[in-house]
């Protein structure tokens, strides 16, 4: 196919690109084992580095621990960005599959059965090796190891299991280590491994058990939902373990995580996002990532998308995310049955801030945490300063712009003192005009010259 | 108005806000200049304060008393900021801080501009930070010592040691801040310490990288390009999240 050729040609690029870089003069000093040894994993790395491109998760965040004083490593709550890719996402942890030789057969993987790709394997100790080194050198924050299915999923978990268990005993490597957990593969093991690794996630997927059976056949929704259940039960006890024993091996401190793919099957932003609310208050998830989904496969299951990879979709769909998780606001606040997908031209939040002008405008020298909280332009940062601040003295807009509150956005929606910074109205269409354009200035008037396009509607 | 002139340390510093209450200068009338960053304006009535380690250590003391720990160390971030009015900025702040007995919420006095400015500085040193946490790239020489180049727009060089100190225990390395010409000294089992007035390494073109490092750069290189996704290319992203101003010392920008 089209479409494998191309990404066969890249990996071939990959390793033609890196024979070329290297000089000659170097290459001359390396020994001969040296030499292959090194394009042996060169290939491998991009091979499998690759393969594990799609997957979302690249946090380091979610657990503080110091170093030992011994051996290498620590972790930093808030997580560490070590570079970013040409994608803008940011490369934090080394992510590789350990093989992408798989017995699964998903429509929209490029690491599917029925595809003809070039297949490799790590071994546990070249992990280990390289993840010692890039992390000594702060390339990056740990591991991220996930795997295609290799002969089954038990034994698959148990490759995953040794290699994370060697670099944590024989190298000593305190870093972050993220794993997947393998749908489908025992509960012991997926627990034994959980007491080496910070993180762990279990990805679901779609958002709904009939898009996974569509494109995932091998695939089953409990075998996705058990293994997550388990992970959530043991972290809940290890808690209380650690209570009793300061001493008690930690299990997953960093909590675990899933994701989903946007836009390879129909459901709506309501859909996705009921569901991501689920997760977070049933399964006490850390994070809940959306891929936009990217064809990377032709196949006739999959949907083609003239607009390309959805990523305003995906966009939409985070910032509704961090309302659900920071901000308070419900899924069934921000999306209804016959408002079903998020507006293409307003951010989440401003979209529901327009429809619920009966809140605004918000006195920000006396309204409470939560209200403010809602206004566009606030955020938890800027709404935590104005608490603080209000406290010792009343604010005025000077004041909030120096706060950092996003006044083009938030002068509609607050007073000051009772005043509001420009004589706005609080008028629907008025609002969503002046908040989609792009300009700083409010016109006064609020009328706008008719133009002949606007007939075309 | 009267400036007290002191030296860039922050030893000095706090010597010079010492200086200014033993004078009973009157705050409103008195501003903290640097050395070689001060210049004079008219009616300025110039005071040289002399750097008194004692007078610094009675200056922190009396900081962490009133304000806790917490906001003494916000202070100090503040203090290493690149910024030429930090002395100005922090002596202010104190100065209401005492005045108002604002305590522990000193830095929550966010309509005054002194301490605004205080939080903007701390917050700049306090990003630069962050951000060389994860952007400084070590390069193993020939002798299997690490060494780092940065050249930040503030003083974070001792963050960033405290920081590696204890991520890599058992490993010599050195962080070279090229815009100050400091380096940092980690050896293993041994207390950091700190060399001054080094010439820029860079130019004579002296630093020979072991044979591994030429490997794994490499790899690491290969590894930056093959996770990219293609079809979400988006380069401003990249330039907005990594500027422009760190690639220079990033060993997959080289």
């Amino acid at each position: 196919m089209l479409q494998e050729d191309v990404e066969s040609c890249l990996l071939d690029q990959g390793g033609l690109c890196i024979e070329e870089n290297v000089p000659n003069a170097h290459a001359g000093e390396l020994s001969e084992i040296q030499k292959n040894m090194k394009m042996d994993i060169m290939d491998k790395l991009s091979i499998l580095s690759a393969a594990a491109k799609y997957d979302v998760a690249c946090t380091s965040s979610g657990v503080e621990r110091s170093g030992n004083g011994k051996t290498m490593g620590n972790t930093v709550a808030g997580g560490i960005c070590h570079s970013f890719s040409s994608d803008g996402r940011c490369i934090s942890l080394l992510k590789i599959l350990l093989t992408n030789e798989c017995i699964y057969d998903c429509k929209y993987c490029i690491n599917r059965r029925s595809n003809d790709i070039k297949r490799t394997s790590f071994t546990p100790e070249e992990v280990c090796r390289l993840t010692m080194e890039f992390y000594r050198r702060n390339y990056i924050e740990g591991l991220f190891l996930s795997s295609g299915i290799l002969c089954s999923p038990d034994h698959t978990m148990e490759l995953i299991g040794e290699t994370i268990y060697l670099l944590r005993t024989k190298y000593g490597f305190n870093g972050y280590i993220h794993v997947k957990a393998i749908p489908g593969a025992s509960l012991e093991l997926v627990r034994r491994v959980g007491f080496y690794a910070d993180r762990m996630s279990v990805n679901l997927e779609f958002p709904t058990a009939e898009g996974l059976k569509k494109l995932a056949p091998n695939k089953h929704r409990k075998n996705i939902l058990a293994p997550m259940r388990m992970i959530q039960n043991g972290i809940q006890d290890n808690k209380a373990e650690i209570v009793q024993y300061r001493n008690a091996p930690s299990f997953v401190p960093a909590g675990q995580s899933t994701q989903m793919i946007i836009g390879a099957t129909q459901e709506t932003d309501y859909q996705i996002m009921t569901i991501a609310e689920n997760l977070y208050r049933k399964f006490d998830l850390k994070r809940v990532f959306y891929s936009a989904f990217v064809a990377v496969n032709q196949d006739k299951e999959l949907p083609v998308l003239p607009g390309g990879v959805p990523l305003l979709r995906e966009h939409r769909l985070y910032q509704a995310d961090f309302l659900l998780r920071f901000y308070g606001y419900r899924a069934e606040e921000l999306l209804d049955e016959r408002h079903p997908n998020f507006n293409a031209f307003l951010d989440p939040k401003a979209d529901w801030a327009v429809r619920h002008l009966e809140c605004f405008p918000v006195e920000i020298n006396r309204a409470d945490y939560q209200s403010l909280l809602r206004v566009p332009g606030i955020g938890v940062k800027s709404a935590k300063r104005i608490v603080k601040a209000r406290r010792l003295g009343t604010l005025g807009f000077d004041e909030l712009k120096r706060l950092g509150v996003v006044l083009k956005r938030a002068l509609y929606f607050i007073t000051c003192n009772g005043r509001m910074m420009y004589p706005v109205r609080l008028e629907e269409n008025y609002l969503i005009r002046n908040l989609t354009e792009k300009k700083n200035v409010v016109d006064e008037v609020s009328v706008r010259q008719m133009s002949l396009f606007d007939m075309q509607v | 108005m009267i400036v007290i002139i002191c030296k860039k340390t922050i030893e000095g510093i706090y010597s010079g806000i010492y200086q200014a209450y033993e004078m009973k200068c009157d705050p409103a009338d008195t501003r903290l200049a640097l050395e070689e960053e001060y210049e004079p304006e008219l009616f300025d009535e110039c005071i040289e304060a002399s750097t008194d380690p004692e007078k610094a250590v009675k200056v922190k003391r009396t900081l962490n008393r009133e304000f806790g720990r917490e906001n003494t160390r916000y202070l100090s971030y503040a203090l290493v900021a690149g910024a030429a009015d930090r002395a100005d900025a922090v002596y202010h702040t104190i100065v209401v801080g005492l005045k108002r007995r604002l305590g522990f919420r000193v830095l929550e006095n966010l309509a005054d501009p002194y301490v605004m400015r205080v939080l903007e500085l701390k917050r700049a040193v306090e990003n630069e930070f962050l951000h060389l946490r994860g952007f400084l790239r070590f390069r193993e020489l020939e002798s299997g010592i690490l060494y780092a180049r940065m050249r930040p727009h503030h003083y974070v060089l001792e963050l960033l040691m405290n920081h590696f100190e204890d991520r890599l225990p058992g490993e010599d390395f050195i962080i070279y801040d090229a815009e100050r010409g400091i380096a940092g000294v980690h050896q293993k089992d041994m207390e950091i310490y700190y060399v001054n007035h080094i010439g820029d390494q860079e130019k004579g073109n002296t630093t020979v990288y072991s044979d591994e490092e030429l490997i794994y750069s490499e790899w690491f290189r290969g590894f930056c390009k093959s996770i990219a996704i293609k079809e979400r290319k988006n380069t401003d992203l990249q330039r907005q999240m990594l500027p422009l101003r760190f690639r220079s010392d990033m060993t997959e920008f080289l």
